[in-house]
């Protein structure tokens, strides 16, 4: 499984580098960029959709938009926020094809993601909580600053939301997954 | 990043499937076919421009620190014929035993150790009162007799001469010292000690942190969410620093690009005491806004501006955020209605509202309405409502749990139409079941990261009371101790203690009992809550336990080595509305009044499966149905109305 990187700030310049040598056609580049941020874009897309089967579908269209697009990337020292724009945007674009809202009911605990082997008791209580004491705004700033490790500024950009409210957002939905455990 | 946010984090990346070998696959089958993504171009926000023009503010920070002290341009200082050992009044060799200050804490060492710009330099300078601090404990530090003497006068000067200092002269039961403060750095520049009538060196140091070294962890731990390079910094982002030192813990205040973070630390070891991200005080939206909000929501502000409406707010400072609670009477055909809203301290946001009556076009109708239209879809008779509220994020609904007959209900009811807008379930109730003990012990360990196979002295031992049972599960890691009280049928851990093993310490258990005794409590329940944890293992050991009893929370810290009860606190009170306000608002939910009642009873009670919240629970007959409506303390949300016939 992909891992994230451990500190997304430094790796700002290796992911630059690492879409353009995508763009460049390197197939080990973009194996690497995807190691480095899939964990980020598959939880941000889970986030959205809730649907762990729509979230892996992204997650897949999500890199091969990436290797289509890499050439027009420009550096802004934004990279992991243009990857996960990208997945918002297929997440929303999914949404919108399927016209479906997603409701709690959806998030069906017993189906793919309850019985994947790689989870462990805990690791299914916490998407549990997730998925059910969050709300979405709530569960997506969680993931894309705990997982994907984006700062609450380049959330506030990437959400449209002013940053007090993500960081106002934020401390509740923590305060709320600290009291499920 | 905290346990919380860890446990996140490894749940997603665990989560995470590898498609990378189709991945790779359809690339290679699209190669070259590029199709360039259209970008959205944003502007610079605003905080950016507005930290720019502050930045200048920022620079003429903390050159007044330094400003008004009087200068004395003469060092009294003579220099001293011989150094000595701290000594004892009997001619006991005293030992300087100070521990060596750290910096060592999660994040802080990925970063450079960088300093603030010169022109910010001086906020890492000392004030007199904080000097004072310095020589006095540097002097209890180097002769730990005196701490016994109670009698003690320090005078001091600031000299400039030099190396700016502060000198002190502090006499302590007759012993007399002069100690000498670098007024930059904090740090000892000189001592000496009147021996037979002669000022004499002597060896006083005190090991802490300096004030350059707190700001740094503090950055140190912002920057995960803020921006500290030299770049922000020069676009002005940072606005301003104060860093106090204050009996023994360093107050760190931070403003950034308009947010203001603060941070404690603890002097000596660097151990971050407490963090906020956003403080409430200098952040939060003015009353006026926050009725602003209600009001404009309302659509009667200029109404309120004409002075028509009297309108009351409350400032509630919640963690982890505060909120208003705006409230005021609306008056329709001669009949008074309580219009109630909270609202987000910091954003301004509306975080939910009651409005009670009969609502035109677009407004919410009332829980009391949402309930009357899901009993008229049910047609029970005797029901009992366990959960309702308003989810007001999107699109808003009233989440509703009501329990007939053995059977639950979980309903979502639109709350503008009142439609019943999504069924989530309606089957039977479980009997309740008692998680086996191999299940239980595999949860507590899941609380720690030992691995199994270091384990030892694995207990878990069933105990039961009135309210249900809870299992008691103990083990050993290699250095730790932990404990857990989780209980026996819904699986929740509501009590977790852990502490190092050392020699000499007395145990959690141990340490529990002295603090339940001391206040005179036992436990009478399964969902009891208690947290012990070690403290002070550099210095003098102590345990700090944390327990809540019937609603009401209580602090004791223990002696680790001599199980002394050190300090209590009072039992603490956190929570807002009266009882009177509490009584308004379930009247008022239900659409009655104080005179349309009989047996109307406000009392205070914990509420949820936690036994988290506490709440006020109003009772009243009407009708023949007997109303029990439980309302949250904080601000007034109604957390579930029962109502029986």
């Amino acid at each position: 499984m992909p891992r994230q990187a451990n500190n997304p700030r430094s790796d700002t310049t290796d992911l630059d580098q690492l879409i353009a040598a995508v763009a460049s056609g390197s197939t080990d580049a973009l194996e690497r960029l995807y190691r480095l941020t899939g964990t980020g874009v598959y939880s941000f897309a889970l986030s959205i959709l809730k649907n762990s089967m729509d979230a892996e579908d992204v997650l897949q269209d999500c890199y091969i938009q990436i290797h289509r697009a890499a050439g027009s990337y420009k550096s802004q020292r934004k990279p992991m926020a243009w990857i996960l724009t990208i997945t918002k945007n297929l997440c929303y674009r999914r949404l919108r094809d399927a016209n479906r809202a997603v409701t709690l009911a959806q998030y069906d605990r017993n189906s793919h993601l309850a019985e994947d082997q790689r989870l462990d008791a805990e690791d299914r209580l916490v998407l549990q909580g997730c998925m059910e004491l969050l709300t979405d705004e709530e569960r997506q700033i969680v993931v894309l600053h705990v997982v994907s490790g984006l700062k609450h500024r380049q959330i506030a950009e990437l959400m449209d939301l002013k940053l007090s409210t993500v960081l106002s957002k934020y401390r509740r939905a923590i305060e709320k997954m600290k009291n499920h455990f | 990043m905290n346990r919380t946010e860890r446990k996140i984090k490894k749940a997603f990346e665990n989560a995470t499937p590898n498609v990378l070998g189709p991945i790779l696959s359809q690339c290679q089958q699209q190669k070259g076919a590029v199709s360039p993504m259209k970008k959205k171009s944003r502007p610079l926000t605003k905080f950016v421009n507005i930290a720019a023009s502050l930045g200048i503010v920022a620079l003429l920070f903390g050159i007044g620190s330094v400003a008004g002290m009087l200068l004395f341009p003469d060092n009294p200082f003579t220099p001293g014929s011989s150094l000595v050992e701290p000594e004892k009044p009997d001619g006991l060799k005293g030992s300087i035993d100070v521990p060596a200050g750290t910096t060592d804490f999660e994040g802080f060492n990925t970063l450079p150790p960088e300093t603030l710009p010169e022109e910010y330099r001086t906020v890492f300078h000392y004030s007199y009162e904080e000097a004072k601090y310095i020589a006095h404990h540097a002097l209890i530090e180097a002769f730990p007799w005196l701490q016994d003497i109670s009698h003690c006068v320090i005078s001091g000067e600031y000299a400039e001469g030099g190396t700016p200092s502060y000198i002190f002269n502090i006499d302590i039961g007759g012993h007399e010292f002069r100690i000498s403060v670098d007024e930059a750095t904090g740090n000892i520049a000189d001592s000496q000690r009147l021996l037979d009538g002669q000022w004499v060196d002597c060896a006083v140091r005190f090991d802490f942190i300096t004030k350059e070294d707190a700001f740094n962890i503090a950055r140190g731990n912002f920057s995960r969410e803020f921006d500290f390079s030299d770049q922000a910094i020069a676009a002005g982002l940072l606005q301003d620093v104060t860093i106090t030192l204050d009996t023994g813990v360093y107050n760190i205040r931070i403003l950034y690009d308009g947010i203001v973070l603060t941070m404690d630390l603890d002097v000596i070891t660097g151990e971050i005491l407490s963090v906020n991200l956003p403080m409430e005080k200098d952040d939060t939206i003015s009353k006026e806004a926050a009725i602003k909000v209600a009001m404009t929501d309302a659509g009667l502000y200029e109404d309120y501006l004409n002075g028509e409406y009297q309108v009351h707010c409350k400032l509630f400072d919640y963690d982890p955020l505060p909120l208003y609670y705006v409230c005021f009477n609306v008056m329709k055909e001669d009949i008074g209605y309580v219009w109630a809203y909270v609202i987000d301290g910091i954003g301004g946001e509306i975080m939910a509202s009651s409005r009670d009556g009969q609502y035109p076009g677009d407004y919410l109708i009332s829980p009391g309405t949402a309930l009357d239209r899901l009993l008229d879809r049910l047609q029970v008779g005797f029901y009992k409502v366990t959960c309702l509220k308003l989810n007001t994020d999107a699109k808003p609904y009233y989440y509703i749990r009501l329990q007939v007959d053995g059977a639950i209900y979980e309903v979502e009811i639109d709350a503008y139409t009142g439609e019943i807008s999504n069924i989530i379930s309606g089957g039977e109730i479980d009997p309740p079941t008692t998680i086996d003990q191999e299940q239980v012990i595999k949860d507590a360990i899941c609380y720690t990261e030992c691995p199994d196979d270091r384990i030892e002295n694995l207990t878990a031992v069933l105990e039961e009371y009135d309210d249900g049972a809870v299992w008691v599960v103990r083990y050993e890691c290699p250095n730790c101790v932990h404990q857990f009280r989780i209980h026996a049928e819904t699986g929740i851990c509501h009590s977790m203690s852990s502490a190092h093993k050392l020699p000499g310490i007395c145990g959690i258990e141990k340490a529990e009992e002295i603090a339940l005794k001391d206040a005179g409590v036992s436990i009478e329940s399964s969902r009891f809550c208690i947290s012990t944890n070690l403290r002070g293992l550099e210095d003098e050991p102590y345990y700090v336990v944390y327990f809540v009893l019937r609603g009401t929370e209580y602090r004791r810290t223990i002696d680790a080595r001599t199980g002394e009860v050190l300090s209590r606190d009072e039992p603490v009170d956190t929570y807002g509305i009266s009882e009177f306000e509490a009584t308004i608002i379930a009247l008022h939910t239900n659409g009655f009044t104080a005179d349309e009642v009989d047996n109307l009873a406000c009392t205070q009670k914990r509420f949820g499966e936690n036994n988290e919240a506490l709440s006020y629970v109003v009772s009243f007959s009407r009708d023949g149905y007997l109303y029990e409506c439980w309302i949250g303390a904080g601000f007034g949300e109604i957390l579930s109305i029962i109502r029986t016939n």
